[in-house]
């Protein structure tokens, strides 16, 4: 996709100083671009090192290749890119450890991800690759909310858990994947025992 | 709606989990024990307290120690039927019951609770106490005693001791007789901070003639304090006291005050609050006790200022005291002891 084709988030002119107004080019895994103020990049601590460290000009931006974000696709990062745009320029939350932390969800957020729930997985994924520690907070509000009310099986149900003994058989099939060999000792071992032998070797 | 948490990381589950309260997390925690040991590591939550409710039912909430108002802090509630308000149903696994019947209830004052049914209730208590110590290690803070239409005084307030050994605040409300009053006083355990909201059904004609027992501990309240008498109140060694309707004369206030201008052994307390329902004459309590060089009459003074016999600044205060719990409005004397 063209940088001119490319889906240009919503900006606030009159919020961003005009010394700072440089737009960054990203690139999402479905090679989707996106310009992002440099303010908005702010919110993210991964982005904010990675375009200080690279040092862009403005020429840089417009002629260099757009910055790939390797493992988001391009849905996800328009979410994000929204969400940051509409809160850059605020103080980013500094965690002072109590529990349970109280996050309350702004309208705007509340409706950013009113999304169906594979889509509101990959921002929290998102938000926590790209250490938007805002975002991460009211996406992690958002599925802790959905616990509300719920008895545990329905807990089960929503966070899909699995029980004890479904625990144990994926950690039984995973060490069996590891080692196909161990299956088979098993095995022989059963049958051995079946057939009255106190020995195994 | 189903949105798999287990596959996010194991930071950003731990997200997911603060900001959820401590309700929902404890049943999460019911599912499997992995889901448990994802909280037990997610790390200590020093700030909250369990307080314990004992009364028809148990009630174990979570709180901070201030008080702090969440929305998100858990109550759970043992009992031993189930009432007509439970909604939704459920079993779940605490301690070594594996099966408990459960539901949620929705409190007047909206909460939805957590109700569990138990055979016994005591034993419902410590289950549920141990689980959640274990789960998100916030100790027993404080246990209040609800003892209406209770004959048995004796085994609750020894399982009481017996079961928190290290509890800091023990509060006691019911009524009794004052021979069951006299044994309860002497051996309510706390730590710290002892509430003593018993009201006995009598009081003997001659508080002088009981025997004096010696309390101390940080902080006590008495609310029925009609016995305690002169020798009563110098035998309580505690940092803060507060008796209520006390029913010591104008006279025996002044005689204790002036015990403590003359003593030259410092007091335990640095607060005491003796109050009660009548009127006082200050010129009585405060007569003796203005130092040498204070030229100012006492007549009609509200406040007085004395050094003590080891030298500390005594300030006495008549005042209306205005209470919550139970709400009551008190006369009475404050007094402060400072270096």
């Amino acid at each position: 996709m063209s940088v001119e084709n490319a889906p240009v988030v919503d900006v606030d002119e009159a919020a961003i100083p005009v010394e700072k107004k440089m737009y960054y080019r990203f690139e999402s895994n479905d090679k989707k671009e996106f310009r992002v103020s440099e303010l908005a990049i702010q919110q993210s601590e991964t982005l904010n090192r990675l375009v200080e460290a690279m040092g862009y000009t403005s020429e840089d931006v417009e002629n260099k290749p757009a910055i790939a974000i390797e493992n988001i696709d391009g849905k996800t990062l328009k979410l994000v890119f929204q969400w940051c745009e509409h809160h850059k320029g605020e103080a980013i939350p500094v965690d002072d450890g109590s529990v349970p932390k109280i996050v309350e969800i702004p309208e705007f957020d509340a409706k950013l991800m009113d999304i169906d729930n594979g889509l509101l997985f990959k921002l929290i994924w998102a938000a926590d690759y790209l250490n938007i520690v805002q975002l991460l907070n009211v996406s992690c509000k958002k599925v802790a909310n959905m616990a509300q009310g719920k008895t545990p099986a329905q807990l089960r149900r929503v966070y899909l858990l699995p029980s004890d003994e479904e625990d144990e058989a994926a950690k039984r099939a995973a060490q069996e994947a590891q080692d196909p060999r161990a299956r088979e000792v098993e095995e022989e071992f059963e049958e051995r025992k079946r057939q009255g032998g106190n020995s195994f070797f | 709606m189903t949105l798999p948490i287990q596959k996010l990381p194991i930071l950003v589950i731990h997200l997911i989990l603060q900001t959820m309260g401590f309700q929902d997390m404890f049943l999460l925690t019911r599912i499997s024990t992995k889901m448990k040991r994802i909280v037990q590591r997610m790390g200590r939550i020093p700030k909250h307290c369990l307080y314990v409710t004992i009364g028809r039912t148990i009630m174990i909430q979570i709180q901070t120690m201030t008080y702090d108002r969440y929305p998100d802090l858990m109550n759970v509630v043992a009992r031993k039927n189930d009432p007509p308000g439970w909604f939704s149903p459920f079993n779940m696994k605490i301690g070594s019951v594996a099966c408990l019947p459960s539901a949620f209830c929705k409190y007047s004052d909206g909460q939805n609770v957590v109700e569990t049914c138990w055979n016994d209730i005591k034993v419902g208590c410590d289950e549920l106490c141990n689980e959640i110590i274990e789960l998100f290690n916030t100790p027993v803070r404080s246990v209040t005693l609800k003892l209406y239409r209770r004959t048995n005084y004796q085994n609750e307030i020894n399982w009481t001791n017996s079961t928190f050994p290290n509890l800091v605040i023990f509060e006691l409300i019911g009524h009794c007789n004052f021979q069951d009053y006299m044994w309860m006083i002497k051996n309510a355990k706390a730590t710290e901070e002892l509430h003593f909201g018993m009201e006995p059904s009598g009081y003997p004609v001659n508080k002088n003639s009981l025997v004096v027992i010696p309390l101390e501990l940080k902080h006590i309240e008495i609310e029925h304090g009609k016995w305690v008498s002169l020798r009563q109140l110098e035998a309580i060694k505690s940092n803060y006291i507060m008796v209520k309707e006390a029913d010591l004369t104008d006279s025996e206030i002044n005689e204790f005050l002036m015990n403590l201008k003359n003593s030259k052994e410092k007091p335990k307390f640095k607060e005491l609050y003796i109050l009660f329902d009548r009127q006082s004459d200050t010129t009585v309590v405060f007569e003796g006790l203005q130092d040498e060089d204070v030229l100012e009459p006492n007549i009609g003074l509200q406040e007085l200022v004395f050094k003590t016999g080891n030298g500390q600044k005594c300030a006495v205060t008549y005042n209306l005291f205005e209470f919550e719990r139970p709400a009551i409005d008190l006369l009475g004397y404050e007094v402060l002891i400072e270096d």
